[in-house]
């Protein structure tokens, strides 16, 4: 009687805690701000997924959101968090041409703390998978942080920073950025970074925070990785060319390319997409 | 017929017609466009009310894109970004909010406040306020403009107890109300607010600050026009129509019915002849052709029936003025020329000389060969008078065998001519060849004056019968009127014996009057008496007061009583009495003495069976005539008359004779009324005296019944009928006014009771006598 009487005031005590389907999670985030996720717990047996967004993008992009039904469908705990890029409990994408407070360290810190939180609401591996200059931020995170119950890190059109642009150009506005903080210059600039071209309005130190992981830093990376990482990419996808696939393909990393796909695996290839996931999620170790 | 002045003319009419006609017309349009008016009115009161609504539907929908745009902001993420972290707010504004499309047109201004109400950017050219204000929403005017200042709160999102801060924006009213409202029924460049100062709360206060004008109805003016000018185009029309229709019945049927009219005036006065071929020109209209058919037609027929009755008013005319026996004038002719001859030649200074003819005896010759000889007598005198007269001097037959002439402008001598000449004429002419042994002679009476005076010439007929009086009187053929003659007086005089002896010769003046006698206990009366009365010329009623002097004085008795037997009976034929009555007659000493009453009475036979006719008598007349009065008497009650013993106890009052006597009924006299009333005696003589007729058979009549109390006497005596003028007056027939009325009726009553004529052995003498004059 005393041990259910207990189980019960402890089951009372951590349901709020405790996610039993499909809700929104905030999480509070450094800067004073409040992250949002999406957040399934799965079956018990099942790994956990945190699935990151892309570039200014939120939980609710198409890629995002119909992989993480589909691992839901499929039992798997899943977690979609929205990065807040210095918005408290931000809902939507942000413009370009909105001004841009968030770097890219702060996006890791707040990858840490979701990671740090999943943990916390399973004992099973947990999964990093990130689409585009997501896959990049994780793999970023990864080269700073270690997580044992973090297992494998999926890469879907993984990018680097300044894969849109000429390097010419990144080059130039690098010195530019430097030499304004150097002369202690902390307004907006526009910028041309991903595939903002010439209005990503930010500081220049938050444009240099996410042009530190440059093409090679980003093979190295996957090279020094501690867990596995699998990168799949888009046969179709535009923005890079067979250069990026050929050194990504260097690396060692277990790379999938899927052929016809774009950079966001719409239409049928998304099924490709998912498959290769879930096909990879059940030999997870 | 009704006058001209009440009935209206054609054309009248018809313009009567058209003008009431116009004036509906007028009325309809007047009304018609008074109600396009007032459907104008409603109409524009309806787009007001509706562009009202409009309005306010717009001003409801820039409050809720207001709040919609507020809440919006409130939840935009960089909004959040801003009030967390507005270290690049003026940045942000700038670029985002200012240069961006982010925010509609018609926003104004927009400014983010801190938690305090502070603005993030301190500007100096704001339309928001420096400090958040307690009211959410407020309006303001500025710059000719109406401009909604709204505040959202922005609250936390980690906290939303929190107010992270305010978003405020300024609100170009007008303008936003034309970017989101279709206006329909608002015409926009009408749409302005009037100024006001500081700023109003109540969205009703600032509704009621804006100006606007409806839109006007598209429809509405052009319709307006249109109905304006069908209205003016149906006027002419109607105009037109009725000038064509005016001038159309003008020339079809008032032009015509003129012309018919006129034509009718013409043919009335006699310009125009029904045999004029054409009397106008022939009607368009056929039923106006076919009435000028007829019109024509019954105008000839009109004409023939007027032909015809002028020429029956001219022989109506002269059978009116020509007496119907001699052709000559007559009566009504001479009482006309005289009344226009006295009109005429009052104060001319002509003489006029009045010739009164008058046959000598000609009753005798009546009477000795009979009615028809003296017609043809009367005839020649009229034919040889008339020839022997001057020519151009008319003859007047004035009544009986009396004939008059007026003679104009002639001395006495040339008078005296003319009446010689008549009078030979007369006595020459052979009259033996009408049967006639004695010689026929006139007597002519003039009256010549040289003085036309009105009443001179009004007294001449009265002299000239004054004058012919006197020269029968002294047999001389003429005679002229003088002074010496007598005066008014004489001329009565004369007047009352012409009247009378035209009542014997003519008895057209005899109007014979009848007093009622009732059987006792009974309300109609049983007979009437017949009472003579005699109308003079004068048109004045002549009583026996004056008629029986007379009549004895000439021994017309006779005479007298034969002429009211031709009266009674044309008045028994003409129904003046009523059938089953009776009447009684009084017949004089001489009649009753006369071999041939029967025969004068034969012409009352036939009203025997109808009528109880009574022969009344006196006891008098029986006594001087005994035995041939008996005869008559029993033959008379043999043919069924009755006979009645009259003045009862004014003579001797024999018994025995009136036992022999063939007497149905006995009337006492007046005397023997009276005498009821004097003593006991009298009375007790009186009564045993009636007991004693009544007990022998007869009727008893009781006569001179003045009051109730005398009836119920003579009653209880045993009277069987009673008379007089407490019963009944005399009176020409039933109904009319009874005669004595303001004339004592003891005066009335004397005056019949001298009817009563002398013994028969005057009666020789007078027929002489009137034989003779």
């Amino acid at each position: 009687m005393s041990v259910l009487l207990r189980l019960a005031v402890l089951w009372w005590l951590l349901a709020p805690s405790l996610p039993l389907s499909a809700e929104t999670v905030r999480l509070a985030m450094p800067g004073n701000l409040t992250g949002i996720a999406e957040y399934h717990r799965g079956e018990p047996d099942k790994a956990a997924v945190l699935i990151l967004h892309g570039f200014l993008a939120t939980h609710n992009f198409n890629t995002v959101l119909n992989l993480a039904e589909a691992l839901r469908d499929e039992g798997y705990t899943v977690l979609t968090p929205t990065l807040t890029l210095g918005i408290n409990a931000r809902r939507e994408s942000l413009p370009c041409d909105a001004i841009h407070t968030h770097t890219l360290y702060r996006d890791i810190a707040e990858i840490d703390r979701w990671v740090v939180w999943l943990t916390h609401q399973t004992r099973q591996p947990i999964v990093l998978v990130g689409h585009s200059y997501g896959s990049l931020e994780l793999l970023a995170w990864l080269a700073r942080h270690h997580r044992p119950q973090v297992r494998q890190l999926i890469t879907i059109s993984l990018s680097y920073a300044d894969n849109f642009n000429p390097p010419a150009v990144a080059k130039r506005q690098i010195r530019e950025a430097r030499q304004a903080m150097n002369r202690g210059e902390d307004s907006p600039h526009r910028f041309t970074l991903s595939y903002c071209r010439n209005n990503f309005v930010a500081p220049p130190h938050v444009y240099l925070s996410y042009m530190a992981w440059p093409e090679h830093r980003v093979i190295a990376a996957l090279k020094a990785a501690s867990i596995p990482v699998e990168v799949i990419m888009g046969g179709a996808d535009r923005r890079f060319d067979g250069h990026w696939f050929k050194a990504l393909k260097a690396t060692g990393a277990r790379l999938k390319i899927i052929p016809g796909a774009s950079h966001f695996f719409d239409t049928g290839h998304e099924f490709d997409l998912h498959d290769t996931i879930l096909e990879r999620l059940e030999r997870l170790p | 017929m009704t006058s001209r002045g009440r009935t209206l003319s054609l054309r009248n009419l018809l313009w009567r017609f058209f003008a009431t006609g116009i004036v509906i017309f007028v009325i309809l349009a007047l009304n018609l466009l008074y109600q396009v008016d007032r459907i104008k009115s409603a109409a524009s009161e309806t787009r007001y009310e509706q562009a009202r609504q409009e309005l306010q539907q717009a001003f409801d929908q820039v409050e809720r894109d207001g709040h919609h745009l507020l809440m919006r902001l409130a939840a935009w993420d960089e909004v959040e970004q801003q009030l967390r972290t507005p270290a690049y707010y003026s940045y942000w504004r700038k670029n985002r909010i200012e240069g961006s499309q982010k925010l509609p047109p018609y926003v104004r201004d927009l400014e983010l406040y801190d938690a305090d109400g502070k603005p993030l950017l301190q500007r100096g050219d704001r339309l928001l306020p420096a400090q958040r204000p307690i009211q959410a929403v407020y309006y303001r005017f500025h710059g000719g403009q109406l401009i909604e200042v709204r505040f959202q709160a922005v609250a936390d999102r980690s906290d939303p107890r929190l107010i992270l801060g305010h978003v405020g924006v300024a609100i170009d009213v007008l303008s936003a109300m034309l970017a989101l409202q279709h206006f329909n029924h608002l015409q926009v460049d009408s749409l302005a607010i009037l100024p006001f100062p500081g700023q109003l709360d109540d969205r009703d206060a600032v509704l009621q600050r804006m100006r606007f004008q409806p839109i006007a109805e598209l429809e509405s003016s052009p319709l307006e026009k249109l109905l304006k000018w069908n209205l003016l185009q149906f006027s002419l029309l109607l105009g037109a129509m009725v000038f064509l229709l005016y001038q159309l019945l003008r020339h079809y049927i008032t032009r015509p019915l003129h012309e018919l009219v006129a034509y009718l005036d013409g043919l009335r006065a006699g310009e125009i002849t029904v045999n004029d071929s054409t009397p106008f020109a022939p009607p368009p209209i056929r039923e106006f052709a076919t009435l000028q058919e007829s019109l024509h037609r019954y105008q000839l027929e009109l004409d023939q029936v007027h032909m015809r009755l002028d020429t029956q008013n001219n022989e109506l005319l002269r059978l009116v003025q020509h007496d119907h026996l001699t052709g000559v004038w007559n009566r009504r002719a001479f009482d006309d020329d005289w009344q226009h001859l006295v009109s005429i030649m009052e104060n001319h200074r002509l003489s006029v000389a009045y010739l009164l003819f008058d046959c000598n005896h000609f009753k005798a010759i009546n009477d000795t060969y009979g009615h028809e000889t003296g017609d043809r007598v009367i005839a020649v005198i009229a034919e040889v008078l008339q020839q022997t007269l001057r020519r151009g001097d008319k003859l007047y037959r004035m009544g009986g065998d009396e004939f008059a002439s007026v003679l104009i402008n002639i001395d006495s001598d040339a008078v005296e001519q003319v009446a010689y000449r008549c009078q030979k004429a007369i006595s020459v002419y052979p009259f033996n060849d009408l049967g006639i042994r004695e010689p026929v002679s006139i007597s002519i009476g003039i009256a010549l004056t040289e003085e036309t005076t009105r009443e001179r010439l009004q007294s001449l007929p009265r002299q000239a019968d004054l004058a012919m009086y006197n020269a029968k009187r002294q047999r001389r053929a003429v005679c002229f009127y003088m002074p010496e003659m007598g005066g008014d007086a004489a001329i009565l005089s004369s007047n009352k014996v012409n009247t009378v002896l035209r009542a014997i010769n003519h008895g057209d003046n005899i109007e014979t009057h009848y007093q009622p006698i009732f059987r006792k206990d009974e309300e109609i009366p049983a007979y009437y008496e017949a009472l003579v009365r005699l109308r003079d010329r004068h048109d004045e009623l002549m009583f026996p007061g004056d008629i029986f002097p007379i009549i004895e004085r000439h021994a017309l008795d006779a005479d007298l009583d034969r002429a009211m037997f031709r009266s009674i009976e044309a008045d028994l034929a003409s129904g003046l009495l009523p059938r089953h009555s009776g009447v009684s007659i009084n017949l004089s000493a001489a009649s009753l003495s006369d071999r041939h009453l029967e025969r004068h009475l034969t012409a009352l036979l036939p009203h025997l069976p109808y009528y109880r006719i009574v022969l009344e008598v006196t006891e008098t007349s029986l006594i001087s005539h005994l035995q041939v009065a008996n005869a008559n008497l029993e033959k008379l009650q043999r043919l069924g008359f009755y006979i009645a013993l009259d003045d009862f106890g004014s003579g001797y009052s024999s018994l025995r004779y009136l036992a022999n006597m063939p007497v149905d009924i006995v009337k006492f006299d007046i005397t023997m009324i009276q005498a009821l009333h004097e003593s006991q005696r009298s009375r007790l003589i009186i009564e045993h005296v009636a007991r004693l007729i009544r007990e022998a058979g007869y009727d008893l009549v009781a006569e001179g019944i003045e009051d109730e109390a005398t009836l119920d006497l003579v009653y209880r005596m045993g009277a069987t009928h009673a008379q007089g003028y407490f019963l009944g007056k005399p009176q020409r027939a039933a109904g009319a006014s009874a005669e004595g009325q303001g004339t004592g009726t003891a005066g009335m009553q004397e005056a019949e009771r001298r009817r009563t004529p002398k013994p028969s052995g005057e009666e020789t003498r007078a027929t002489k006598s009137s034989f003779g004059a």
